[in-house]
């Protein structure tokens, strides 16, 4: 089979015995995606059962949980708690804690500081710099919170008051006032305007500063918002924005591919009454293939570059990979995706490419649909 | 078998510390071992050097030993083995050895396979600095006391032999390599180098050296439609060194071009081994001459020589 090794950017073929009799010719291998951005919900919700599911179906082994949980991942109880529902998972979780709260990173299970999810303003993110340590990496969820706005102002939508520059502007603040703190390491989180693109540029002179770009920022613009699972924060942008950064990603500006998975079971069809987020996770490689028809970019976008994030050393060794079928063609139903969360914006939606087996040490574990080992739901 | 030093990879970890001890041993003493006594070593430099060939003489002269400089002239020597008769006819001379620095890349390999005394190389095309690389490592290992360092290479990657040189000896002593530049000066992979990054964020936020290499201005000038992004991005200066830890140093091969790759203001403040490299170069060359040329018996310990 054809094998992409994304550590040492190379081709190979090697024969690997798959689970059932498949063509393997049109197939591919390569190492499984690492995803630094997703949410999942403890009381009801989406839980480590249903994600994990949910994250191996979409070719995933290792996620960054978010702290904006609840209660949030702010004390070492919470953290715990998590911990203890994440355990015997084929999926291998880390997480990100508040930057607000009383927990510190330590490089291998909380891997970063998080400003997403929690209202924030100058004062108080200035205080929680001055106060937290100054090596870990922070990922900033970039909003000026002061300023109100579901959608994107330009867009003709309810609520579409926001300035487009507050993106731009919350990044600059965070880095800057951190850079002031003593901080050297942002990772800004799902960009989503131009303007933000573009000032990556300058925050690059102060400090080592990267960012990724979720599956909906890059296929859909405000144009294509058809009802409330659209709400999405940061908001859809405009066309412009959305070439944007597509440009930002082939040419390097853009360092990771991420989800932003937020699974929401029931979303009020009302855009004001309705929760921000979609949930992604399964159908993320197939829209990021789909819309940057770039295997190797998307593969090495969705491995080594997280990975680099995160500090963590890894190499292709063939016990761990994920079986792609580059060229099957398939519509999104949103009601037979294994996340808990039904309110993804791109049911409905034909896409290209598809995550078909993944293997894990040595064991398949999931093949077309079919886990192929059993796990105890939490 | 004659001990040649072609590139980094035919030297031994092993090989590489006994020459940085000797070369700092050389370098705390003012007396030298005549360990080349008697020696007659060529130093043919086919491409134009002022430095390292002058480094090289003194360093021969310095261990009791002679040179002989063959200047050639440029224009009539085009082809190998143009080049390998006249080496040869000099080593029918009863010669020692050689230093050679050629513009082609193997050239030195090449003549190594011929010649039955030691040949060193003093650098080929953009394949191998050996002498250089050993120098910065001498210099690393006098300031951190060890050589298990994250370094990061900025700059002109793809045409800098001395960038393939380095990261060949950090990796031998299990350290870390970045490396940094703008699209199309450095290479897409590089074995055993974890970071190759054209943002310099990325690449020193973490290092424990900062390694700037030499730009040419005319590279540059056909890469960018404005040099100045350039300067703005990779420029080593007193704000983009703040992204580096505090620890870190800046080291570079030199000849450095004022304030292109690096800025005037950091070369001689007390963060760059810029002059230590300089110093470090004519002792690090004396302790390769002495492993390549010198017989055994004839390389006593510095005590013994004071005694």
């Amino acid at each position: 089979m054809k094998i992409y090794d994304p550590f040492r950017k190379r081709w190979f073929e090697e024969e690997i015995k798959l689970p059932i009799n498949v063509r393997a010719e049109a197939l591919i291998v390569t190492f499984p995606f690492v995803d630094l951005h997703t949410h999942v919900r403890l009381n009801g919700g989406e839980d480590y059962f249903s994600l994990s599911r949910a994250a191996i179906a979409g070719g995933f082994l290792r996620l960054v949980i978010q702290p904006n949980t609840s209660p949030p991942l702010d004390d070492v109880g919470v953290l715990q708690e998590h911990e203890k529902l994440a355990r015997g998972k084929n999926v291998r979780y880390h997480w990100a804690v508040s930057l607000f709260g009383n927990l510190e990173p330590d490089g291998k299970k909380v891997v970063a500081y998080s400003t997403d999810g929690f209202r924030y303003d100058h004062v108080s993110l200035d205080d929680a710099l001055s106060r937290k340590r100054k090596k870990a990496v922070i990922f900033d969820h970039s909003q000026v919170h002061e300023l109100k706005g579901i959608f994107y102002r330009g867009a003709s939508l309810p609520g579409a008051s926001r300035p487009i520059s507050n993106e731009a502007i919350a990044m600059v603040r965070t880095v800057l006032t951190g850079v002031e703190n003593g901080f050297g390491r942002f990772h800004i989180q799902h960009l989503s305007t131009k303007l933000a693109v573009e000032t990556l540029d300058y925050l690059r002179k102060y400090a080592y500063v990267t960012c990724e770009v979720t599956p909906h920022h890059l296929f859909f613009s405000w144009q294509d918002v058809k009802n409330a699972d659209f709400k999405i924060n940061p908001p859809l942008g405009s066309e412009e924005d959305r070439r944007a950064l597509i440009s930002a990603v082939k040419d390097g500006t853009i360092n990771v591919l991420a989800t932003d998975h937020a699974p929401h079971p029931e979303k009020p069809p009302d855009f004001m009454e309705a929760p921000f987020g979609t949930s992604n996770i399964e159908v993320a490689f197939s829209v990021f293939y789909t819309v940057l028809e770039d295997l190797e970019l998307v593969v090495d976008k969705l491995t080594v570059e997280p990975l680099k994030i995160l500090n963590l050393q890894e190499k292709f060794t063939g016990q761990d990979l994920i079986v792609i079928d580059p060229e099957m063609e398939w519509i999104v139903d949103a009601g037979s995706l294994f996340t808990k969360g039904k309110n993804c914006v791109f049911n409905g939606v034909k896409l290209k490419g598809k995550v078909l087996g993944v293997r894990k040490s040595g064991k398949w574990i999931y093949w077309d649909g079919e886990f192929l080992e059993s796990e105890v739901p939490a | 078998m004659p001990k040649h030093i072609l590139s980094m990879n035919d030297l031994s970890a092993e090989e590489v510390m006994w020459i940085i001890k000797r070369a700092l041993e050389f370098r705390a003493s003012r007396k030298f071992p005549k360990s080349l006594k008697g020696k007659f070593i060529v130093t043919a430099f086919f491409e134009p050097s002022t430095r390292t060939k002058l480094s090289f003489q003194k360093a021969i002269l310095s261990l009791g030993g002679k040179f002989l400089d063959f200047t050639p002239n440029l224009s009539s020597l085009q082809k190998g083995e143009t080049e390998l008769d006249t080496l040869l006819t000099l080593e029918a001379m009863d010669v020692d050895g050689f230093v050679i620095r050629v513009r082609k890349n193997g050239l030195p390999m090449y003549f190594a396979k011929h010649l039955s005394v030691p040949v060193i190389n003093g650098g080929d095309g953009n394949n191998q600095h050996p002498t250089q690389a050993i120098l910065d490592l001498t210099t690393m290992y006098e300031h951190f006391g060890r050589l298990d360092l994250k370094v990061a290479i900025v700059g002109d990657i793809v045409h800098s032999r001395v960038a393939r040189s380095l990261t060949e000896g950090i990796l031998k002593f299990g350290g870390e390599v970045r490396m940094c530049g703008p699209v199309g000066f450095v290479p897409k992979h590089f074995e055993g180098v974890s970071v190759i990054t054209h943002d310099l964020g990325e690449a020193i936020h973490d290092v424990d050296v900062v390694y700037a290499l030499r730009i040419q201005k005319e590279r540059l000038e056909k890469h960018f439609d404005d040099v100045e992004e350039f300067f703005r991005k990779y420029q080593i200066n007193e704000r983009t060194i703040k992204m580096a830890p505090e620890h870190a140093v800046l080291m570079h091969p030199g000849p450095f071009n004022r304030n292109v790759e690096v800025s005037d203001g950091i070369v001689y403040s007390e963060r760059s081994l810029i002059l230590m490299q300089v110093k470090n170069g004519l002792y690090s060359r004396m302790a390769v001459l002495e492993k390549a040329v010198a017989s055994v018996e004839n390389i006593r310990s510095l005590q013994e020589t004071l005694v």
